[in-house]
């Protein structure tokens, strides 16, 4: 019986994150959970086009004004994140225990820049006199912007945890299943912003 | 006889590892074993399944005469919003999500599901959510805005005295709907990568295929319900504007979000309860499933379409898109009928058992088709004019529901009781509950088809003394009766049974599937060794190798 | 076992037959609904007695009678052809026909002489005659004819036989809905939204109709009359009922004084003289206690004539007299402050 050396064999570049014919359980459930977040939103999005729709002027007369250009650049920041967050999975990988943690921290603080900004946004509009109960853009605004910040928040928390874990030497190019979670979430945090930010923004 | 049980339970438990010391409750109240679980589930179900019941008889009571009786309006309104939403979020959903907590990991050969602690979390917080309901009674009283809830109404617009029950019927659905959501997750996880080696996706019992079609449901629709709740909390605590036109809102958008939800929801109420059906038949008419693959897409395609019909719950008011709905209804009435003759073909040429699960099996095949047909007729957007809002309406969703999905949860219990328990469950009890719950069932609620075609609206608490609707409504009231009374030889049944020292076969009725290779109850690792599966029905073939040519490549056995 | 299966199944055929106890349409839209759900029923009752039959005739005909294997047939791909084909084309034709009734029943008359402008609220509702313009006392805006009904006295609207009447729906506060029994038709009325529908009635009579759509405490009270006359019959009626409308109060020997009784007046129109102050007696004839306070509009909405002070509710038996001001022509709302849903009227003063 050939001995085998587990710990070299940990530091291989790991096989597709599947067992034989799928996906590992962990990746599945978040899936699958990423989709039923998916559809959340969905709801919230449906209203928001449907009041829209009904409306004859979108903004409402007296809506403070929305900057695209300082959501732009929240978004830059965002997108940024989850580049840095999928470096940091390659790295993991490839069993580059430095870089997984360097990357981990970007997005974190990425993230959390993000977040602040959106705290400024919301200072500013409130300040303006929008706010969940000045009328219906108000309240499909904050609703679809607040919920989303709740989920970026939920999502850096995530990556913390990742990083904490990172630091005690838990991931291994062969096992490192929750880093590629946190990055599933993080994307699908990202992808649901690009929404908000060309529906909100953009299309108006 | 208990002590030497006791021991030698105790000795197979510390063989697997079991510590033998920790108390039944804390073992209970920490549990992670699916199966364990999954009997909490049932319990905790059938227990809100009593409360919601009583609500039923109380309702009953007040209807017996016109005039009031017992229940004013404002307390006959909290009547029928609780006993809605308890029946159908405290009962039905997690219900049928406890058989599949236990037997799908068992009918795919698994030791457990893919996430066990998650599951845990599921279970308990429904008893929470039920807890959170029915405070509302001690806390200036329920919601009463029926239980679809509709805004503006809902936002509290000239309703008195129910500042805080609306509130806590949305909190208490928020966390039945998350442990909807996780228990999907769950479920979908466990049968795409757990299953035992052979156990093709096209080998898989029929009830494990309609857990996974209603998890895909629950996962894509009931986030959506979530988010309505969310806007209504919005709404009636931070001063939203959702769906109030006083505030430029649209008062048809949370009908629009809600039924979205609550259309799947009604097959996540009765793809499992088919799902057990289409396994008792078989096992009871000793031949296969009839259009196995028939059946499996059948289920997608109810399930698809499901999405697609939610509309048909609109059409009065004047905002919605007529004939796509109505031809989308109509469809969905063809993969139901292909499931009907697949059933009924096999039953032609079995050689049937009446056992009681076979019994409940055969009277949801009757009830379901009255229940699926009158639905047909509400496709139609003009007869639905007329009887949308009405006792007929109310006839339909009970026909589905009490004669479909209970009828098949007390197949699955009867059939899986033995499972559970070691203990069949007597036959003759058995058949009196049947009978009691048949009859009092049919004389409760088919004339409610009668009733609506006269004109009664439903959600009434009071009503004009017209041409034989006072007549039917006491029919009713004696047929509701009936019902409760049926209960009892039911409780006395399990209770009788499981204090029975002696035991009954492990596999009592030759079943088909993989939950009856193990011991009765299972240990806890569910499988000491698993059989070859070269088909759905395993045991059948491993019971009758000899007798029939089995082919180890083949997805059937059998002569044609 | 097989005695009982037979008594159930001819229960229930024999409650499906007696089923046929319907409502007779009295419009030309609720002839096709009715003609459509004819023809559904027939429909599904074959549908029924075929899949039943062949339910209850497998479960007898094949009961256990050895313990032989049966043949373990897996399926027939034909028949999944053919058992899912039918019913599409059936369902299909079900849908063309329902299609064709949508349209008739859907369809709007060019020019209809009438059209009633139904509000919901809770719990009752108001119906106005649009275009029905009432002559109002000098100084006061012509309204449409408007009947608003009250729980204790529900509304009857009188309509015309034989001719298309447009219907409106809309909803002052929460969804209510629209429903005539023998129309066999109930319309949903919005808060926002304007729902728009024509009817022609058939027959003559009195057709009684109530909310549908479960609008809070009171819903199952929200009832009120259709009055179906023939044409002259109806403009007859509306001829009288513009003059009551125009002159106040129907013949009323006493109308300054108003009594309660059952949470209820005995009267929803009072008329006093213009320009100089009046008195109206209010007669409260029971312990719980009521009061009238006068408003200086069409609803509670304006403010009211008297200072509260003057207007405090007040258990009986006890009379009190209003002391009114010098008031300009015209209609003043009234209503009873502790029962507002039930206890409203006018006062007309001219």
């Amino acid at each position: 019986m050939a001995v085998v050396d587990t710990a070299a064999l940990d530091e291989l570049p790991a096989p597709e994150h599947h067992k034989p014919g799928g996906i590992s359980s962990s990746l599945l459930g978040m899936v699958l959970f990423i989709a039923s977040e998916v559809m959340f939103f969905g709801g919230l999005f449906g209203a928001y086009f449907t009041i829209r729709s009904s409306a004859t002027v979108w903004p409402p007369e007296g809506t403070p004004h929305l900057s695209a250009l300082y959501a732009a650049v929240l978004t830059t920041i965002l997108v940024t994140s989850s580049v840095t967050m999928q470096l940091g999975v390659w790295a993991i990988r490839r069993n580059d225990q430095r870089r997984l943690k360097l990357w981990l921290v970007l997005s974190l603080l990425l993230g959390v820049t993000f977040l602040c900004g959106q705290a400024l946004e919301y200072s500013k509009l409130i300040g303006e006199g929008m706010t969940l109960s000045s009328g219906v853009f108000g309240s499909t605004f904050y609703t679809l912007t607040g919920f989303h910040g709740a989920h970026v928040a939920g999502g850096a928390a995530f990556i913390l945890i990742v990083f904490l874990r990172a630091r005690s030497g838990q991931f291994t190019a062969r096992y490192h299943d929750t880093v590629e979670m946190a990055s599933y979430y993080w994307h699908f945090v990202d992808v649901v912003w690009l929404g908000l930010f060309s529906t909100i923004y953009l299309l108006r | 006889m208990a002590i030497t049980q006791e021991r030698s339970e105790a000795a197979a438990d510390a063989a697997h590892g079991i510590s033998p010391r920790r108390h039944p409750i804390a073992v209970w109240l920490t549990t992670t074993d699916h199966k364990k679980i999954g009997i909490m589930y049932l319990v905790n179900s059938y227990l809100w399944f009593g409360v919601a019941g009583l609500l039923a008889v109380f309702i009953r009571a007040e209807l017996a005469q016109p005039g009031t009786q017992y229940f004013g309006e404002e307390r006959y309104n909290q009547l029928f919003t609780m006993h809605g939403t308890t029946m159908i979020f405290l009962f039905v959903i997690p219900m049928l999500a406890g058989f599949g907590n236990y037997i799908v990991p068992l009918q795919i050969g698994a030791l457990d599901m893919a996430f066990p602690r998650v599951n845990a979390l599921s279970f308990w917080m429904l008893p929470l959510a039920g807890l959170v309901l029915y405070s509302s009674y001690l806390l200036g009283g329920p919601a009463d805005a029926g239980w679809t809830q509709y805004a503006p109404l809902s936002e509290g617009v000239g309703t008195p005295g129910n500042a805080i029950g609306i509130d806590l019927w949305i909190v208490a659905l928020l966390l039945v709907g998350t442990a909807s959501i996780l228990g999907a997750v769950n479920f979908i996880t466990t049968i795409f990568n757990m299953r035992a080696p052979g156990m093709t996706m096209f080998r898989m019992p029929l009830f494990t295929w309609t857990m996974l079609v209603t998890s895909l449901l629950v996962l894509l629709a009931t986030p959506v319900f979530t988010s309505a709740l969310v806007m209504l909390l919005i709404d009636r605590n931070l001063g939203g504007s959702f769906f109030n036109p006083a505030n430029g809102g649209i008062a048809v958008l949370w009908q629009n979000v809600f039924w979205f939800y609550s259309h799947p929801a009604v097959y996540v109420m009765v793809l499992p309860g088919m799902g057990i059906i289409s396994d008792v038949l078989p096992v009871f008419s000793r031949k296969p499933l009839f259009g196995y693959k028939a059946f499996v897409f059948a289920t997608a395609g109810i399930g698809a379409l499901g999405f697609s019909v939610w509309a048909h719950h609109m059409f009065v008011t004047g905002q919605v898109l007529l004939p796509f709905f109505s031809i989308m209804t109509f469809l969905i009435a063809v993969p139901t009928g292909v499931k009907f003759f697949n059933w009924i073909a096999t039953l032609v040429k079995g050689q049937i058992t009446f056992s009681t699960a076979m019994l409940f099996a055969i009277g949801f095949l009757t009830m379901f088709l009255i229940g699926g047909i009158d639905g047909v007729f509400l496709a139609s957007p003009p007869v639905d004019f007329a009887l949308t809002e009405t006792y007929w309406v109310v006839a339909h969703i009970h026909y589905v529901l009490f004669g479909g999905s209970v009828f098949a949860v007390y197949a699955g219990f009867y059939y899986w009781f033995p499972k559970f328990s070691g203990r069949k469950l007597n036959e003759g009890l058995g058949k009196l509950h049947f009978w009691l719950q048949f009859i009092g069932f049919n004389l409760t609620f088919f004339s409610m088809h009668i009733l609506g075609l006269l004109g009664m609206p439903r959600r009434i608490q009071d009503y004009p003394a017209l041409p034989d609707w006072v007549g039917l409504n006491q029919l009713q009231t004696v047929g509701a009766l009936i019902i409760a009374l049926s209960t009892a030889p039911f409780l006395a049944n399990v209770v009788m049974t499981l204090r029975r020292k002696d035991r009954d076969p492990e596999d009592p009725w030759e079943g088909n599937t993989l939950e009856w290779y193990t011991t009765s109850p299972p240990p806890a690792h569910n499988f000491d060794s698993l059989p070859e599966i070269h088909s759905e029905r395993p045991l059948f073939d491993l019971r009758h190798a000899d007798e029939l040519t089995v082919h180890p490549d083949a997805t059937t056995t059998g002569a044609r | 076992m097989r005695r009982a299966r037979l008594i159930g199944i001819v229960l229930v055929a024999v409650l499906v037959l007696a089923g046929c106890g319907s409502l007779t349409p009295v419009t030309e839209q609720g002839r096709d609904i009715h003609d459509l759900y004819n023809i559904l029923f027939v429909v599904a009752a074959v549908i029924f007695v075929l899949v039943e039959a062949a339910i209850v005739f497998a479960v007898f005909r094949y009961r256990r009678r050895s313990d032989m294997l049966p043949p373990q047939f897996h399926g027939n791909n034909l028949l999944e052809v053919v058992w899912t084909v039918v019913p599409l084309l059936i369902v299909a034709t079900l849908f063309v026909l329902t299609w064709g009734v949508l349209a008739k029943v859907d369809a709007k008359a060019d020019n209809p002489r009438v059209t009633m402008n139904i509000v919901g609220f809770q719990w009752q509702w108001q119906f106005t005659y649009q275009g029905e313009r009432v002559p109002l006392p000098a100084g006061q805006k012509p309204q449409d004819l408007t009947i608003k009904g009250t729980i204790a006295k529900p509304p009857v609207m009188y309509l015309p036989v034989g001719e298309p009447i447009r219907f409106t729906t809309e909803a002052q506060d929460v969804i209510h809905s629209f429903y005539v029994r023998e129309f066999l038709f109930k319309r949903d009325a919005f808060p926002g939204h304007l729902n728009t529908f024509d009817i022609t009635i058939t027959k003559p009579g009195d057709f009684g109709g109530q909310c549908t759509e479960y609008c809070g405490l009171a819903h199952q009270a929200m009832r009120f009359t259709v009055r179906a006359v023939s044409r002259p019959q109806f403009d007859a009626w509306l001829v009288k009922a513009k003059k009551e409308a125009a002159s106040g109060c129907p013949a009323d020997p006493n109308p300054r004084r108003i009594a309660a009784k059952d949470i209820a007046f005995n009267k929803d129109c009072l008329a006093g003289p213009a320009d100089r102050p009046f008195g109206i007696v209010f007669d409260n004839q029971e312990p719980v206690p009521h009061n009238v306070v006068f408003f200086r509009g069409a609803d509670a909405a304006a403010p009211p004539i008297l200072p509260d002070s003057e207007t405090p509710p007040f258990p009986g038996p006890k009379t009190t007299t209003y002391k009114l001001p010098a008031l300009k022509s015209g209609s003043y709302f009234f209503h009873c402050q502790v029962h507002p849903a039930g206890m409203q009227g006018k006062l007309v003063v001219q």
